[in-house]
Protein backbone atom coordinates (compact mmCIF):
# COMPACT_ATOMS: atom_id res chain seq x y z
CA UNK A 1 0.00 0.00 0.00
CA UNK A 2 2.97 2.35 0.75
CA UNK A 3 5.05 1.37 -1.88
CA UNK A 4 1.92 2.05 -4.14
CA UNK A 5 1.09 5.85 -2.81
CA UNK A 6 5.07 6.18 -3.33
CA UNK A 7 4.71 5.56 -6.83
CA UNK A 8 3.29 9.03 -8.31
CA UNK A 9 5.58 10.40 -6.01
CA UNK A 10 8.83 9.13 -7.33
CA UNK A 11 7.24 8.90 -10.93
CA UNK A 12 7.00 12.97 -10.78
CA UNK A 13 10.44 13.41 -9.28
CA UNK A 14 11.66 11.44 -12.04
CA UNK A 15 10.45 13.45 -14.67
CA UNK A 16 11.28 16.92 -12.97
CA UNK A 17 14.93 15.26 -13.35
CA UNK A 18 14.49 14.72 -16.52
CA UNK A 19 13.02 18.06 -18.18
CA UNK A 20 15.66 20.00 -15.70
CA UNK A 21 18.33 17.69 -17.47
CA UNK A 22 17.00 18.04 -20.66
CA UNK A 23 17.23 22.31 -20.11
CA UNK A 24 20.61 22.04 -18.81
CA UNK A 25 21.71 20.28 -22.14
CA UNK A 26 19.63 22.53 -24.44
CA UNK A 27 21.00 25.40 -22.56
CA UNK A 28 24.83 24.04 -23.24
CA UNK A 29 24.05 23.61 -26.94
CA UNK A 30 22.58 27.00 -27.64
CA UNK A 31 25.35 28.69 -25.68
CA UNK A 32 28.09 26.86 -27.47
CA UNK A 33 26.34 27.32 -31.00
CA UNK A 34 25.78 31.25 -29.62
CA UNK A 35 29.72 31.24 -28.58
CA UNK A 36 30.57 29.81 -32.15
CA UNK A 37 28.79 32.37 -33.62
CA UNK A 38 30.55 35.00 -31.80
CA UNK A 39 33.99 33.77 -32.21
CA UNK A 40 32.77 33.25 -36.14
CA UNK A 41 32.13 36.85 -36.49
CA UNK A 42 35.44 38.00 -34.18
CA UNK A 43 37.24 36.28 -36.87
CA UNK A 44 35.58 38.28 -39.69
CA UNK A 45 36.29 41.58 -37.62
CA UNK A 46 39.61 40.73 -37.81
CA UNK A 47 39.90 39.66 -41.24
CA UNK A 48 38.33 43.26 -42.19
CA UNK A 49 41.34 44.71 -39.79
CA UNK A 50 43.94 42.65 -41.66
CA UNK A 51 42.05 43.88 -45.29
CA UNK A 52 42.22 47.45 -43.94
CA UNK A 53 46.22 46.79 -43.10
CA UNK A 54 47.37 45.74 -46.24
CA UNK A 55 46.99 48.83 -48.22
CA UNK A 56 49.29 50.69 -45.86
CA UNK A 57 51.33 48.00 -46.04
CA UNK A 58 51.52 48.42 -49.58
CA UNK A 59 51.61 51.81 -50.10
CA UNK A 60 54.61 51.80 -46.69
CA UNK A 61 56.66 48.97 -49.15
CA UNK A 62 56.10 50.80 -52.44
CA UNK A 63 58.89 53.33 -52.15
CA UNK A 64 61.07 50.80 -51.18
CA UNK A 65 60.50 48.30 -54.15
CA UNK A 66 60.43 49.62 -57.15
CA UNK A 67 60.69 46.64 -58.88
CA UNK A 68 58.34 44.04 -57.23
CA UNK A 69 55.46 46.07 -58.63
CA UNK A 70 53.91 42.33 -59.88
CA UNK A 71 54.11 41.19 -56.18
CA UNK A 72 52.64 44.30 -54.58
CA UNK A 73 49.70 44.10 -57.67
CA UNK A 74 49.02 40.28 -56.21
CA UNK A 75 48.54 41.78 -52.99
CA UNK A 76 46.14 44.01 -53.56
CA UNK A 77 44.16 41.77 -55.59
CA UNK A 78 43.92 39.05 -53.77
CA UNK A 79 43.23 41.07 -50.89
CA UNK A 80 40.06 42.60 -52.85
CA UNK A 81 39.26 38.67 -54.08
CA UNK A 82 39.11 38.38 -50.02
CA UNK A 83 37.13 41.08 -49.07
CA UNK A 84 34.52 40.07 -51.35
CA UNK A 85 34.25 37.18 -50.02
CA UNK A 86 34.24 37.77 -46.72
CA UNK A 87 31.20 35.87 -45.21
CA UNK A 88 30.68 33.63 -47.57
CA UNK A 89 31.85 29.77 -48.26
CA UNK A 90 34.91 31.16 -50.37
CA UNK A 91 36.80 33.03 -47.65
CA UNK A 92 39.19 30.56 -46.05
CA UNK A 93 40.35 30.15 -50.22
CA UNK A 94 40.53 33.73 -50.97
CA UNK A 95 42.28 34.13 -47.60
CA UNK A 96 44.65 31.24 -48.31
CA UNK A 97 45.56 32.85 -51.70
CA UNK A 98 46.16 36.69 -49.64
CA UNK A 99 48.29 34.60 -47.38
CA UNK A 100 50.47 33.47 -50.38
CA UNK A 101 50.71 36.61 -51.64
CA UNK A 102 51.77 38.38 -48.22
CA UNK A 103 54.17 35.41 -47.70
CA UNK A 104 55.60 36.20 -51.41
CA UNK A 105 56.19 39.88 -50.31
CA UNK A 106 58.03 38.87 -46.84
CA UNK A 107 60.48 36.45 -49.15
CA UNK A 108 61.26 38.93 -51.15
CA UNK A 109 61.71 42.24 -48.22
CA UNK A 110 64.84 39.73 -47.21
CA UNK A 111 66.25 41.78 -50.30
CA UNK A 112 65.33 45.36 -48.81
CA UNK A 113 66.90 46.06 -45.78
CA UNK A 114 66.11 49.72 -45.26
CA UNK A 115 62.79 48.56 -45.54
CA UNK A 116 62.79 46.08 -42.64
CA UNK A 117 64.50 49.41 -40.49
CA UNK A 118 61.74 51.53 -41.45
CA UNK A 119 59.78 52.83 -38.66
CA UNK A 120 56.30 52.79 -40.29
CA UNK A 121 56.74 49.16 -41.67
CA UNK A 122 57.70 47.91 -38.81
CA UNK A 123 54.80 49.36 -36.87
CA UNK A 124 52.13 47.81 -39.40
CA UNK A 125 53.93 44.68 -39.65
CA UNK A 126 53.45 44.34 -35.70
CA UNK A 127 49.72 45.17 -36.67
CA UNK A 128 49.45 42.65 -38.97
CA UNK A 129 50.92 39.89 -36.58
CA UNK A 130 48.66 40.78 -34.13
CA UNK A 131 45.53 40.97 -36.14
CA UNK A 132 46.35 37.00 -37.25
CA UNK A 133 47.17 36.08 -33.86
CA UNK A 134 43.68 37.30 -32.96
CA UNK A 135 42.25 35.67 -36.09
CA UNK A 136 43.98 32.30 -34.90
CA UNK A 137 42.35 32.74 -31.33
CA UNK A 138 39.15 33.26 -32.60
CA UNK A 139 39.31 30.16 -35.02
CA UNK A 140 40.33 28.10 -32.13
CA UNK A 141 37.80 29.60 -29.77
CA UNK A 142 35.34 28.67 -32.84
CA UNK A 143 36.88 25.17 -33.12
CA UNK A 144 36.79 24.66 -29.25
CA UNK A 145 33.44 25.18 -28.84
CA UNK A 146 32.72 22.91 -32.22
CA UNK A 147 33.95 20.17 -30.50
CA UNK A 148 31.48 21.13 -27.28
CA UNK A 149 28.95 20.74 -29.58
CA UNK A 150 29.91 17.66 -31.71
CA UNK A 151 30.34 15.92 -28.17
CA UNK A 152 27.01 16.52 -27.12
CA UNK A 153 25.34 16.02 -30.42
CA UNK A 154 27.35 12.57 -30.65
CA UNK A 155 27.34 11.44 -27.07
CA UNK A 156 24.48 9.48 -25.45
CA UNK A 157 22.57 10.44 -23.94
CA UNK A 158 22.54 14.05 -24.66
CA UNK A 159 22.47 13.27 -28.44
CA UNK A 160 18.61 12.53 -27.79
CA UNK A 161 18.23 16.32 -26.55
CA UNK A 162 20.75 17.50 -29.45
CA UNK A 163 18.25 15.24 -31.98
CA UNK A 164 15.22 16.76 -30.51
CA UNK A 165 16.13 20.00 -31.21
CA UNK A 166 17.10 19.74 -34.41
CA UNK A 167 21.17 20.56 -33.38
CA UNK A 168 23.66 18.76 -35.94
CA UNK A 169 26.92 18.36 -35.88
CA UNK A 170 29.19 21.90 -36.73
CA UNK A 171 32.00 21.82 -39.19
CA UNK A 172 35.88 22.68 -37.74
CA UNK A 173 37.36 25.82 -38.91
CA UNK A 174 39.97 24.81 -40.94
CA UNK A 175 42.27 27.05 -42.82
CA UNK A 176 42.23 25.90 -46.92
CA UNK A 177 46.15 25.98 -46.33
CA UNK A 178 48.65 25.25 -43.86
CA UNK A 179 49.05 28.31 -42.21
CA UNK A 180 52.34 27.03 -40.78
CA UNK A 181 53.01 26.38 -44.08
CA UNK A 182 52.33 29.76 -45.59
CA UNK A 183 55.57 31.99 -44.57
CA UNK A 184 54.67 34.94 -42.32
CA UNK A 185 56.70 38.22 -42.16
CA UNK A 186 59.33 37.90 -40.11
CA UNK A 187 60.97 41.15 -38.90
CA UNK A 188 62.20 40.07 -35.59
CA UNK A 189 63.28 37.08 -36.38
CA UNK A 190 61.17 34.88 -33.64
CA UNK A 191 57.64 33.68 -33.30
CA UNK A 192 55.77 33.88 -30.22
CA UNK B 1 91.06 47.18 12.26
CA UNK B 2 89.35 43.75 13.04
CA UNK B 3 91.25 40.83 11.39
CA UNK B 4 89.35 40.44 8.20
CA UNK B 5 88.29 37.44 5.76
CA UNK B 6 90.67 36.71 2.78
CA UNK B 7 86.82 37.94 0.35
CA UNK B 8 87.60 41.56 1.10
CA UNK B 9 90.54 41.20 -1.34
CA UNK B 10 89.24 38.59 -3.65
CA UNK B 11 85.74 39.45 -4.51
CA UNK B 12 84.31 41.71 -7.22
CA UNK B 13 80.93 41.62 -5.49
CA UNK B 14 81.87 42.80 -2.29
CA UNK B 15 83.25 46.02 -4.41
CA UNK B 16 79.95 47.21 -4.79
CA UNK B 17 79.83 48.20 -1.15
CA UNK B 18 82.14 50.89 0.45
CA UNK B 19 84.60 49.03 2.88
CA UNK B 20 83.83 50.91 5.65
CA UNK B 21 80.52 49.79 5.39
CA UNK B 22 81.38 46.18 5.39
CA UNK B 23 83.87 46.73 8.30
CA UNK B 24 81.15 48.27 10.49
CA UNK B 25 78.64 45.45 9.67
CA UNK B 26 81.13 42.92 10.62
CA UNK B 27 81.33 44.32 13.82
CA UNK B 28 78.02 44.45 14.31
CA UNK B 29 77.96 40.78 13.22
CA UNK B 30 80.76 39.77 15.99
CA UNK B 31 78.68 41.71 18.43
CA UNK B 32 75.49 40.20 17.18
CA UNK B 33 76.77 36.51 17.71
CA UNK B 34 78.67 37.33 20.84
CA UNK B 35 74.62 38.78 22.15
CA UNK B 36 73.23 35.99 21.17
CA UNK B 37 75.36 33.45 22.68
CA UNK B 38 75.73 35.23 25.85
CA UNK B 39 71.83 35.86 26.24
CA UNK B 40 71.39 31.90 25.97
CA UNK B 41 74.29 31.38 28.22
CA UNK B 42 72.43 33.69 30.69
CA UNK B 43 69.41 31.89 30.39
CA UNK B 44 71.00 28.26 30.53
CA UNK B 45 72.48 29.27 33.37
CA UNK B 46 69.14 30.91 34.82
CA UNK B 47 67.30 27.90 34.73
CA UNK B 48 68.88 25.54 37.73
CA UNK B 49 68.76 28.66 39.76
CA UNK B 50 65.03 28.63 39.80
CA UNK B 51 64.17 24.95 39.06
CA UNK B 52 66.08 23.34 42.09
CA UNK B 53 64.78 25.61 44.84
CA UNK B 54 61.27 25.29 43.39
CA UNK B 55 62.21 21.28 43.47
CA UNK B 56 63.19 21.89 46.95
CA UNK B 57 60.19 23.25 47.93
CA UNK B 58 57.62 21.16 46.10
CA UNK B 59 59.70 18.09 47.77
CA UNK B 60 59.69 19.11 51.55
CA UNK B 61 59.08 17.04 54.39
CA UNK B 62 56.84 16.32 55.90
CA UNK B 63 54.92 18.45 53.18
CA UNK B 64 55.46 21.30 50.70
CA UNK B 65 56.31 24.32 52.30
CA UNK B 66 57.55 27.96 51.18
CA UNK B 67 60.97 29.01 52.81
CA UNK B 68 60.55 29.83 56.36
CA UNK B 69 63.03 33.01 55.87
CA UNK B 70 59.89 34.13 54.16
CA UNK B 71 57.91 37.02 55.23
CA UNK B 72 54.89 35.41 55.23
CA UNK B 73 52.52 34.15 57.43
CA UNK B 74 52.97 30.46 58.60
CA UNK B 75 49.07 29.60 56.81
CA UNK B 76 50.34 30.60 53.86
CA UNK B 77 53.62 29.07 53.84
CA UNK B 78 52.63 25.74 54.76
CA UNK B 79 48.69 25.87 52.51
CA UNK B 80 49.48 23.28 49.95
CA UNK B 81 47.74 25.73 47.05
CA UNK B 82 49.54 28.68 47.92
CA UNK B 83 52.66 26.76 47.87
CA UNK B 84 52.16 25.22 44.61
CA UNK B 85 50.47 28.32 42.80
CA UNK B 86 53.33 30.28 44.22
CA UNK B 87 56.45 28.06 42.73
CA UNK B 88 54.49 27.69 39.49
CA UNK B 89 53.74 31.32 38.94
CA UNK B 90 57.31 32.42 40.28
CA UNK B 91 58.81 29.72 37.28
CA UNK B 92 56.54 31.03 34.75
CA UNK B 93 57.13 34.35 35.78
CA UNK B 94 61.12 33.68 35.47
CA UNK B 95 60.60 32.00 32.03
CA UNK B 96 58.68 34.81 30.77
CA UNK B 97 61.52 37.42 31.75
CA UNK B 98 63.95 34.91 30.32
CA UNK B 99 61.99 34.55 26.75
CA UNK B 100 61.72 38.89 26.64
CA UNK B 101 65.45 38.42 27.65
CA UNK B 102 66.55 36.36 25.01
CA UNK B 103 64.89 38.40 22.36
CA UNK B 104 65.76 41.63 23.66
CA UNK B 105 69.32 41.09 24.17
CA UNK B 106 69.97 38.18 22.15
CA UNK B 107 67.67 38.15 18.83
CA UNK B 108 67.40 42.27 18.86
CA UNK B 109 71.08 42.55 17.48
CA UNK B 110 70.72 39.73 15.45
CA UNK B 111 67.96 40.89 13.92
CA UNK B 112 69.22 44.36 12.79
CA UNK B 113 72.45 43.24 11.92
CA UNK B 114 70.18 40.96 9.59
CA UNK B 115 68.37 43.94 8.26
CA UNK B 116 70.91 46.53 7.71
CA UNK B 117 73.22 43.74 5.67
CA UNK B 118 69.98 43.77 3.47
CA UNK B 119 69.52 47.41 3.70
CA UNK B 120 73.13 48.60 3.14
CA UNK B 121 74.91 45.68 1.11
CA UNK B 122 71.93 43.98 -0.61
CA UNK B 123 71.05 47.20 -2.09
CA UNK B 124 74.30 48.04 -3.41
CA UNK B 125 74.67 45.23 -4.58
CA UNK B 126 71.72 44.66 -6.76
CA UNK B 127 72.36 48.67 -8.04
CA UNK B 128 75.70 47.70 -9.22
CA UNK B 129 74.58 44.50 -10.90
CA UNK B 130 70.94 45.36 -11.92
CA UNK B 131 71.32 48.84 -12.83
CA UNK B 132 67.35 49.05 -14.03
CA UNK B 133 66.17 47.54 -10.54
CA UNK B 134 64.98 48.87 -7.20
CA UNK B 135 65.65 46.62 -4.29
CA UNK B 136 63.41 47.74 -1.40
CA UNK B 137 63.37 44.90 1.40
CA UNK B 138 61.19 46.38 3.78
CA UNK B 139 58.35 46.98 0.80
CA UNK B 140 56.31 43.90 -0.56
CA UNK B 141 53.30 42.64 -2.62
CA UNK B 142 50.60 44.37 -1.43
CA UNK B 143 47.40 41.92 0.39
CA UNK B 144 44.52 43.86 -1.58
CA UNK B 145 46.52 42.86 -4.96
CA UNK B 146 47.12 39.61 -3.43
CA UNK B 147 43.38 38.99 -2.85
CA UNK B 148 42.09 40.57 -6.03
CA UNK B 149 43.70 37.93 -8.02
CA UNK B 150 41.41 35.02 -6.69
CA UNK B 151 43.75 32.24 -7.27
CA UNK B 152 42.92 30.37 -4.41
CA UNK B 153 38.94 30.10 -3.06
CA UNK B 154 39.19 31.47 0.08
CA UNK B 155 40.67 35.14 1.50
CA UNK B 156 43.81 35.89 3.18
CA UNK B 157 43.53 36.64 6.96
CA UNK B 158 46.84 37.13 7.52
CA UNK B 159 49.51 38.36 5.16
CA UNK B 160 53.23 39.31 4.87
CA UNK B 161 55.65 40.50 2.41
CA UNK B 162 59.17 41.90 1.84
CA UNK B 163 61.97 42.13 -0.45
CA UNK B 164 60.43 43.66 -3.68
CA UNK B 165 62.17 44.24 -6.46
CA UNK B 166 60.98 46.10 -9.09
CA UNK B 167 62.52 47.88 -12.34
CA UNK B 168 62.85 46.93 -16.36
CA UNK B 169 64.30 43.88 -17.78
CA UNK B 170 64.55 44.54 -21.46
CA UNK B 171 61.35 45.77 -22.68
CA UNK B 172 59.30 44.41 -19.56
CA UNK B 173 58.07 46.21 -16.57
CA UNK B 174 58.95 43.60 -13.48
CA UNK B 175 58.15 43.52 -9.95
CA UNK B 176 58.39 40.70 -7.67
CA UNK B 177 58.66 40.27 -3.50
CA UNK B 178 58.46 37.10 -1.45
CA UNK B 179 54.96 36.64 0.35
CA UNK B 180 53.64 34.49 2.91
CA UNK B 181 49.28 34.21 2.70
CA UNK B 182 47.65 31.94 5.60
CA UNK B 183 44.02 31.67 6.63
CA UNK B 184 42.09 31.05 9.75
CA UNK B 185 41.01 27.26 10.44
CA UNK B 186 38.75 26.39 12.60
CA UNK B 187 38.40 22.85 14.53
CA UNK B 188 35.47 20.89 13.58
CA UNK B 189 35.28 19.44 16.97
CA UNK B 190 35.54 22.77 18.75
CA UNK B 191 34.68 26.02 17.06
CA UNK B 192 36.22 28.03 19.30
CA UNK B 193 39.91 26.69 18.22
CA UNK B 194 41.66 28.66 15.61
CA UNK B 195 44.76 27.99 13.77
CA UNK B 196 46.85 29.78 11.24
CA UNK B 197 47.38 28.13 8.03
CA UNK B 198 50.15 29.18 5.60
CA UNK B 199 48.81 28.32 1.90
CA UNK B 200 51.08 30.32 0.17
CA UNK B 201 54.74 30.72 0.93
CA UNK B 202 56.74 32.02 -2.28
CA UNK B 203 57.37 34.52 -4.80
CA UNK B 204 55.04 36.82 -6.20
CA UNK B 205 56.20 38.21 -9.73
CA UNK B 206 54.14 40.48 -12.06
CA UNK B 207 55.43 41.31 -15.08
CA UNK B 208 54.08 43.68 -17.80
CA UNK B 209 52.98 41.12 -20.87
CA UNK B 210 53.69 41.50 -23.87
CA UNK B 211 50.82 41.85 -26.05
CA UNK B 212 47.38 43.85 -25.58
CA UNK B 213 44.50 42.45 -23.99
CA UNK B 214 41.13 43.17 -21.86
CA UNK B 215 39.98 39.66 -19.93
CA UNK B 216 41.02 38.49 -16.89
CA UNK B 217 42.53 35.14 -16.64
CA UNK B 218 43.29 32.22 -14.02
CA UNK B 219 45.44 29.46 -14.05
CA UNK B 220 45.42 26.94 -11.42
CA UNK B 221 46.41 23.89 -10.97
CA UNK B 222 44.17 20.89 -11.65
CA UNK B 223 41.71 20.27 -9.43
CA UNK B 224 42.56 22.75 -7.15
CA UNK B 225 39.46 24.79 -6.14
CA UNK B 226 38.79 28.90 -7.02
CA UNK B 227 35.72 30.71 -7.14
CA UNK B 228 34.18 31.55 -10.43
CA UNK B 229 34.36 35.00 -10.36
CA UNK B 230 32.04 35.58 -13.02
CA UNK B 231 34.42 33.54 -15.23
CA UNK B 232 33.88 30.35 -17.27
CA UNK B 233 36.12 27.46 -17.89
CA UNK B 234 38.35 26.95 -20.96
CA UNK B 235 38.92 23.72 -22.66
CA UNK B 236 41.98 24.29 -24.37
CA UNK B 237 43.50 22.41 -27.15
CA UNK B 238 46.62 21.33 -25.65
CA UNK B 239 45.84 18.04 -24.07
CA UNK B 240 49.29 18.13 -21.67
CA UNK B 241 48.66 22.13 -20.39
CA UNK B 242 45.00 20.77 -19.94
CA UNK B 243 46.15 18.13 -17.72
CA UNK B 244 48.23 19.93 -15.56
CA UNK B 245 45.80 22.97 -15.18
CA UNK B 246 42.37 24.39 -14.73
CA UNK B 247 41.86 27.65 -16.91
CA UNK B 248 39.06 30.08 -16.40
CA UNK B 249 38.52 33.60 -18.36
CA UNK B 250 36.30 36.04 -18.94
CA UNK B 251 36.85 35.73 -22.55
CA UNK B 252 37.34 33.18 -24.28
CA UNK B 253 38.40 34.52 -27.33
CA UNK B 254 41.23 37.19 -25.88
CA UNK B 255 42.24 33.91 -23.28
CA UNK B 256 43.62 32.07 -26.19
CA UNK B 257 45.30 35.13 -27.61
CA UNK B 258 47.00 35.54 -24.95
CA UNK B 259 47.59 31.68 -24.24
CA UNK B 260 48.94 30.97 -27.80
CA UNK B 261 50.52 27.43 -28.04
CA UNK B 262 54.14 28.47 -26.92
CA UNK B 263 52.74 30.25 -23.97
CA UNK B 264 51.11 27.20 -23.21
CA UNK B 265 54.21 25.26 -23.41
CA UNK B 266 56.77 28.11 -22.19
CA UNK B 267 53.87 28.37 -18.65
CA UNK B 268 54.29 24.18 -19.16
CA UNK B 269 58.62 24.27 -18.57
CA UNK B 270 57.96 26.89 -16.12
CA UNK B 271 55.35 24.72 -13.68
CA UNK B 272 58.01 21.90 -14.18
CA UNK B 273 60.91 23.91 -11.91
CA UNK B 274 58.12 25.35 -9.97
CA UNK B 275 55.25 22.46 -9.28
CA UNK B 276 51.70 24.11 -8.17
CA UNK B 277 52.23 28.20 -9.63
CA UNK B 278 49.46 29.49 -10.41
CA UNK B 279 49.02 32.56 -12.68
CA UNK B 280 46.75 35.46 -13.40
CA UNK B 281 46.21 37.78 -16.44
CA UNK B 282 44.74 41.01 -15.78
CA UNK B 283 45.17 44.81 -16.91
CA UNK B 284 47.88 43.69 -19.25
CA UNK B 285 49.97 41.94 -16.74
CA UNK B 286 51.19 38.17 -16.19
CA UNK B 287 50.74 38.04 -12.78
CA UNK B 288 52.66 34.41 -11.24
CA UNK B 289 52.49 32.88 -8.05
CA UNK B 290 55.24 30.58 -7.31
CA UNK B 291 55.46 28.74 -4.40
CA UNK B 292 59.12 27.94 -2.70
CA UNK B 293 59.81 27.27 1.06
CA UNK B 294 63.06 29.04 0.49
CA UNK B 295 63.35 32.06 2.29
CA UNK B 296 65.24 34.24 -0.30
CA UNK B 297 67.44 37.12 -0.11
CA UNK B 298 68.36 36.84 3.74
CA UNK B 299 71.97 37.51 4.83
CA UNK B 300 73.30 34.69 7.26
CA UNK B 301 74.87 35.40 10.76
CA UNK B 302 77.19 32.99 10.58
CA UNK B 303 78.75 34.33 7.14
CA UNK B 304 81.40 36.81 6.95
CA UNK B 305 79.75 39.95 6.16
CA UNK B 306 82.45 40.57 3.48
CA UNK B 307 81.25 36.45 2.23
CA UNK B 308 81.36 37.06 -1.58
CA UNK B 309 79.19 33.56 -1.13
CA UNK B 310 76.42 34.98 0.36
CA UNK B 311 76.76 38.18 -1.98
CA UNK B 312 76.50 36.17 -4.97
CA UNK B 313 73.64 33.71 -3.55
CA UNK B 314 72.11 37.14 -3.96
CA UNK B 315 72.76 38.10 -7.47
CA UNK B 316 71.65 34.44 -8.37
CA UNK B 317 68.91 34.26 -6.65
CA UNK B 318 67.87 37.90 -8.47
CA UNK B 319 68.87 36.59 -11.61
CA UNK B 320 67.23 33.13 -11.51
CA UNK B 321 63.64 35.12 -11.05
CA UNK B 322 64.56 37.71 -14.36
CA UNK B 323 64.66 34.52 -16.02
CA UNK B 324 61.29 33.66 -16.32
CA UNK B 325 61.13 37.02 -17.89
CA UNK B 326 63.41 35.36 -20.72
CA UNK B 327 61.48 31.61 -20.47
CA UNK B 328 58.30 32.85 -21.23
CA UNK B 329 59.70 35.37 -24.42
CA UNK B 330 58.66 38.42 -22.55
CA UNK B 331 60.76 40.64 -24.40
CA UNK B 332 59.65 39.39 -27.85
CA UNK B 333 57.69 43.06 -29.12
CA UNK B 334 56.39 41.92 -31.97
CA UNK B 335 53.06 42.95 -31.12
CA UNK B 336 51.97 46.54 -31.52
CA UNK B 337 52.29 46.61 -27.37
CA UNK B 338 55.83 48.26 -27.10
Amino acid sequence: MASFLLFPFVFVGLLIYLVVWFIRVYNRLVAARNACANARSSVDVNLTKRHELIPNLVRATKGYMEHEKETLAQITTARTNAMAALGSDDSPASEAKLDVAIGQLNMRIEAYPELKADGLFRELVKNLTEVEEQISASRRTYNAYTLQINNIVQQFPTSIVAAGTGFRQAAFFEAATDSRATPKIDLFGTHA
Amino acid sequence: MPNLHPAWQTSSNVADTPRETLEMLEDQRRRAILALWRTIFVCIACLPVVIIPALVVLNAQPSPALPSWLPISESFRTDQNMVVTTVFGTVFAVFVALIWYLKRFGLAPKNKYLWDYKRLVFTAVCEAHFPKFKYLPQNGFSWREFDAMHLFPFDCDEFSSEDRFEGQHGATDVQFAEARAARITRNLRNKFERSFETYFKGIVFVADFHKHFHSKSRIVPRGEKVRKMGQSIAELESLEFSNAFSVWTTDQIDLRYILSTSMMERLLELSERHPLMRASFSDEKLLLLLPSKHDYFEARLYSHAASSRQIQTFINDVQSWLEIVDDLNLNTRIWSKH
